[in-house]
């Protein structure tokens, strides 16, 4: 038997097809629950019903609302920058499959096994910030561009902490030196890796979240300042700017932002269970389980903020990441380098 | 309070906001009770004092409206959204509305007409749920009334030869009344004039035209009534 | 689903008979007896009801009927439930305009223009008696008002009122989806 499923996926040569295929129809369902979710938890904060004519509770309404999109006209407005304009959606869609590929279900479900996964996902974060001020940019639309200028603003700002945060957690790692057991050898856990993250949280019975409480605060607020969610959802504020960077967007073109956007959502989810809250570790259930669950509590906390609070101003967003964010997450990456050097 | 203070401050409020909005959630998430009104399924309760498009009243003693074609609504109306015709129905003397044009896509529920009417006819309606694919909407508010209209001239034919033949005896009353009276005064005056006394002879006469309204054989009930009234307190007339 | 229980509030009756509602299928007999046509025709009616009960419309307001039209949009009407909640702010995302209020004739070539933004099936919802003919605002040589919001867009839906109670308005989505369920193509 093969160790890892990409082990066994490298054998084969159909391997990308069927990786990409997995990926794809995985996501498509998680995007289809999620925005069903979204409408749900909403509708239950505001103490209505939400949908529910279309299907069971109305979970098909987001299929319909696919099947609204797929044929719906796909407008290119008149002098739009085509390439910018056609490429952004796909450059939106395309990193975001390539980051879940990274993430360590279990400890043997993983997609592509990579020593510096979490660098990658960092990677593939930044490309999305590509592709929305594409999108602002070639669009020939003030709004949007607006928008994208925001976008692109408040993603690069607020990188800073929330690299710093996952950088804490990595310090924890590689200077605690873990010895993981891994397939019948005793390897030096690596901090970049996000399996030997959550290995280390597993095979230790100590989630990060105790370890480093701020750093995951920093985290989670910086994740939604990251993938564009409100209360620092101004690249999209309706308003003030028509509907931001995707202004001009419609039909499948505009859901593929969406996707992008719900994905976005679950990757750094994805990521806070890697490195706060101890991956697949759990009891009873199978480790992907609990990963998935995990997963989609720190997604309903994002929608229960987003339902919650209004909307920052611009420059209270810029001062509150420079001036509270950052210095904290350095003071955070400090006392944890002084901790484990004294240590 | 310092950098800290205010950051664990802010950090604070944004608790409490969620646990308010959370309180709100496992309402309706784990207590099942929401605001909505479920509309097509549930319909809502009307304010008493709710306004739509006007109609008109059917009154339980006619069965139908009373709508007298005055047209006091039409001139009313500062829409411009009422139009109707009508009048002279064969057979009664009551004027009668043909047809009642209104316009609810021209209304703005203001309520002229509805104060303007002399016969306290129109009302609103409870209608609150119109939709449709036509842009007219135009409605016969007599259209439900067509069908009682025959009867109700019937009614009005028989109340109204009724009241007829009742004034009619009524104006003869009074008219032998008064040749009688003036018989009377004119029998009185001679006997004054053979006595040629000296006293007035005024309550006397106070009293006599009662007596003699009584001997017409179709005496009606106002002029009953006016009997004891001349004498004796009020309280009297009712029981009679 | 669809069917409104009218209770015993009644109905108006009106000048013109409108139990005779213009839905009717496109397809005449004699195509749907090819069944290549048939089976295109069944995909057609999956999208069809994949768009009747995913009508987004577009955050437009323009008077008072707005008021009503967030009404519905709110927990007490809750016009989420029919997938109509999702009131999008671009009018390229959007598949329903709601026209709520009078349309003055410095607003008339917005309003055409933000129809002509809104892409592929797309429908258009006349709210309140201003915009079915003007409503209280029509009058011998008055110069401000469009008469009816179906001089500049073609009007799907009419629900007369002043305002209309947001029932109505839940009602004329019901109605639009039995239209578009009756199945219309790609008309315009």
């Amino acid at each position: 038997m093969p160790e890892t499923l990409s082990q066994l996926l490298d054998d084969s040569v159909l391997a990308m097809p069927i990786a990409a295929g997995l990926i794809m129809g995985a996501l498509t369902i998680n995007v289809l629950m999620l925005v069903w979710a979204e409408r749900k938890v909403s509708a239950w904060i505001q103490r209505r019903m939400g949908p529910t004519e279309v299907g069971p509770f109305g979970l098909l309404q987001t299929l319909a609302d696919m099947l609204k999109l797929i044929s719906k006209q796909l407008i290119t407005p008149s002098n739009v920058d085509k390439p910018l304009f056609h490429l952004a959606p796909l450059l939106a869609f395309a990193p975001v499959i390539a980051a879940v590929a990274l993430m360590p279900f279990s400890k043997s479900l993983i997609l592509v096994q990579n020593d510096f996964g979490l660098l990658f996902v960092f990677a593939f974060g930044g490309i999305a910030v590509i592709a929305i001020f594409m999108a602002g940019w070639g669009s020939n639309n003030k709004y949007a561009l607006l928008g994208a200028i925001r976008s692109v603003a408040q993603s690069i700002s607020y990188e800073i902490p929330l690299i710093l945060s996952a950088l804490s957690v990595v310090l924890v790692v590689n200077a605690m030196g873990f010895t993981l057991a891994s397939g019948g050898s005793i390897v030096v856990a690596n901090g970049l890796d996000l399996s030997h993250i959550v290995m280390a949280q597993d095979q230790h019975g100590l989630w990060f979240v105790l370890v480093q409480p701020i750093a995951a605060i920093i985290y989670f607020i910086s994740a939604l300042a990251e993938t564009n969610r409100a209360p620092f959802d101004i690249p999209e504020a309706e308003s003030e700017l028509v509907a931001g960077f995707h202004t001009e967007y419609s039909g499948m073109r505009f859901s593929m932002f969406f996707f992008a956007e719900y994905t976005n959502m679950l990757i750094v989810s994805m990521l806070a269970v890697v490195l706060f809250f101890g991956g697949w570790d759990g009891p009873v259930l199978p480790g992907p389980l609990w990963f998935f669950l995990k997963s989609y509590m720190v997604i309903f906390v994002m929608m229960w903020v987003r339902w919650t609070f209004p909307r920052l101003r611009f420059d209270q967003l810029m001062t509150f990441c420079w001036k509270v964010m950052i210095p904290l997450s350095i003071l955070n990456l400090l006392a944890t380098a002084f901790v484990v050097a004294v240590l | 309070m310092g950098y800290f203070g205010k950051v664990l401050s802010g950090f604070g409020s944004l608790l409490t906001g969620m646990r308010i909005t959370f309180s709100q959630f496992a309402k309706t998430f784990f207590g099942r009770k929401n605001v909505t009104l479920q509309y097509p399924k549930e319909q809502p309760k009307l304010a008493p004092a709710f306004r739509s498009a006007i109609k008109l009243i059917r009154f339980e003693e006619t069965g139908t409206h009373d709508c007298v074609a005055c047209k006091a609504c039409e001139r009313i109306c500062p829409s411009y959204c009422i139009k109707l015709s009508g009048g002279k129905v064969e057979g009664i003397k009551k004027k009668r509305v043909a047809e009642f044009e209104m316009d609810f896509s021209l209304c703005s529920l203001c309520g002229l007409c509805i104060d303007a009417c002399p016969t306290d006819t129109l009302e609103y309606s409870k209608v609150y749920e119109e939709a449709g694919y036509n842009r007219d909407w135009r409605v016969d508010l007599v259209a439900e009334f067509r069908e009682y209209e025959a009867e109700f001239v019937e009614k009005q034919r028989v109340i109204e030869e009724k009241a007829a033949t009742a004034k009619k005896a009524k104006a003869e009353a009074a008219k032998k009344a008064k040749e009688a009276k003036k018989a009377k005064e004119a029998e009185k005056a001679k006997e004054a004039e053979a006595e040629a006394a000296d006293t007035a002879e005024k309550p006397d006469t106070a009293e006599k035209p009662p007596a003699l309204e009584a001997k017409p054989a179709k005496a009606d009930a106002p002029a009953k009534a006016e009997v004891p009234t001349a004498e004796v307190p009020t309280a009297e007339a009712p029981k009679s | 689903m669809g069917k409104v229980d009218k209770g015993d509030l009644g109905r108006f009756l009106p000048l013109v008979d409108r139990s005779a509602t213009p839905v009717v299928d496109p397809r005449g007999a004699e195509v749907a007896a090819d069944p290549a046509v048939v089976r295109l025709a069944i995909l057609d009616d999956l999208l069809n009801m994949g768009r009747a009960n995913s009508l987004w419309p577009l955050t437009f307001g323009l008077a008072c009927c707005a008021m009503e039209m967030m009404a519905a949009g709110a927990s007490k009407y809750d016009l989420d439930r029919f997938g109509a909640g999702v009131f999008r702010p671009s009018a390229r995302q959007a598949d329903v305009m709601i026209l709520a209020g009078t349309i003055s004739k410095k607003m008339a070539p917005v309003i055409r223009q933000l129809w002509d933004q809104m892409p592929g099936p797309k429908w258009a919802i006349a709210m309140g008696g201003c915009t079915i003919d003007g409503g209280p605002f029509k009058y011998p040589n008055q110069y401000a008002i469009v008469e009816g919001a179906d001089k500049i867009v073609p009007v799907d839906i009419y629900i007369p009122g002043c305002p209309p109670r947001p029932e109505a308005l839940i009602a004329g989505f019901l109605q639009l989806k039995e239209k578009i369920k009756a199945g219309r193509k790609f008309n315009r």
